[in-house]
């Protein structure tokens, strides 16, 4: 799973808005194209690898991250 | 006098075409049907008509549904029916092409609420496939569709799921429920789980490679069960946990179904073994790929 990491959120959302610019975000039934998560002090969103939204080849920084599994259930 | 050009399989089918190219028209003989290059993909139809003929006669049926007086009619209309073949939930003329980003689908099921499934962040929506007479939205991980209104399962409740995941490693969780830790079913590395973390199942899986069919099922004295292809049952349970079910393709929690939907029902009610049998009918008709589903009795 791929994501576009950044050290701030500013900076996260200026490449996600440059994605957009990229893309034809926004369009017919899209708004935008991610929102910027915190996760272990980095900004970072989700580059999706197929599809017309695929961007994991332009994106800047692109890292790759292993799936999270499910915690006990209640 | 100008005519059709054949081709002999899909991977004749020209590259390169654009939107200059809208209207461009072959009949592709292995298939014997028409596609036709939208501007951005192509299209099959059936050399005889628009549609296949039998399309309607062949839907899941029900009074106040899109669909009634089919060849696979059930007394009971379900509260929510999300049947990738008819995306926006109204005409399967309506369908996108092969490949195009999924930002809506329709809840087939005729009800008054709107339950239709959306998603307008682009990174995470999913993806619509076409894979001959069978079409399915490919979640990767990533991708969610939320209902425009959430629904609390009675006591009594079915759903019925047809789907897959891509790899075994990848986890099994088309219906998303509206609070973390809380699921209808999924399956992750083997177990399959039920409605509660004490209903489960290590026997079944992993075995999703390819499509499955799903029954999460209970009835009025709180017998939960899952059964898989048609009537096979690998967990039974008494429980009355609620659970309200809010999106296809993730959990309240960020967990994520890695793979394909093709078709989700949702009823508020415990239907009888015979509609449950033409429920299995219908999809065993449906999806030529679909393992033997077995009677319930």
């Amino acid at each position: 799973m791929k994501y576009s990491v950044h050290s701030t959120q500013e900076e996260a959302q200026a490449e996600i808005t440059r994605i957009e610019a990229y893309l034809g975000i926004p369009t017919v039934g899209t708004i935008k194209y991610a929102e910027p998560e915190e996760v272990d002090g980095q900004w970072r969103f989700r580059v999706k690898e197929i599809g017309p939204w695929k961007c994991d080849d332009v994106a800047a920084n692109v890292q790759e991250f292993e799936l999270e599994t499910p915690e006990e259930l209640a | 006098m100008s005519t059709i050009q054949n081709i002999a399989t899909a991977a004749d089918r020209p590259t390169g075409l654009g939107t200059d190219n809208k209207g461009v028209t072959y009949l592709q003989l292995d298939t014997g049907r028409l596609i036709v290059w939208d501007g951005s993909n192509w299209n099959e139809y059936f050399y005889d008509s628009q549609i296949d003929p039998l399309f309607a006669a062949n839907q899941l049926g029900y009074v106040d549904g899109l669909y009634s007086g089919t060849s696979y009619e059930i007394s009971t209309q379900p509260i929510m029916h999300f049947d990738a073949a008819i995306l926006d939930g109204s005409n399967p003329a309506n369908n996108p092409g092969d490949g195009l980003a999924v930002s809506a689908w329709g809840d087939r099921s005729g009800r008054a609420t709107n339950y239709d499934a959306t998603q307008t962040t682009g990174a995470a929506q999913p993806t619509y496939y076409i894979n001959g007479d069978e079409k399915y939205v490919r979640f990767d991980g990533s991708d969610s569709l939320d209902f425009a209104n959430t629904y609390t399962l009675p006591g009594a409740f079915n759903v019925v799921v047809v789907a897959n995941t891509i790899a075994d490693a990848n986890m099994l969780l088309p219906l998303g429920m509206n609070a973390d830790s809380q699921y209808v079913f999924f399956e992750l590395g083997g177990t399959t789980y039920g409605i509660t973390g004490s209903a489960v199942d290590n026997t079944y899986g992993p075995n999703y490679n390819s499509i499955q069919q799903f029954w999460a099922t209970r009835d009025g004295s709180n017998n939960h069960n899952i059964y898989v292809q048609g009537g096979n049952s690998i967990i039974s349970k008494t429980t009355a946990a609620t659970r309200t079910v809010a999106r296809l393709g993730k959990a309240n929690n960020g967990y994520w179904h890695t793979g394909d939907i093709y078709e989700v029902i949702i009823w508020g009610s415990n239907l009888s073994t015979a509609d449950k049998n033409t429920v299995n009918s219908y999809l065993q008709n449906k999806y030529s790929s679909l393992p033997i589903l077995n009677d319930f009795s």
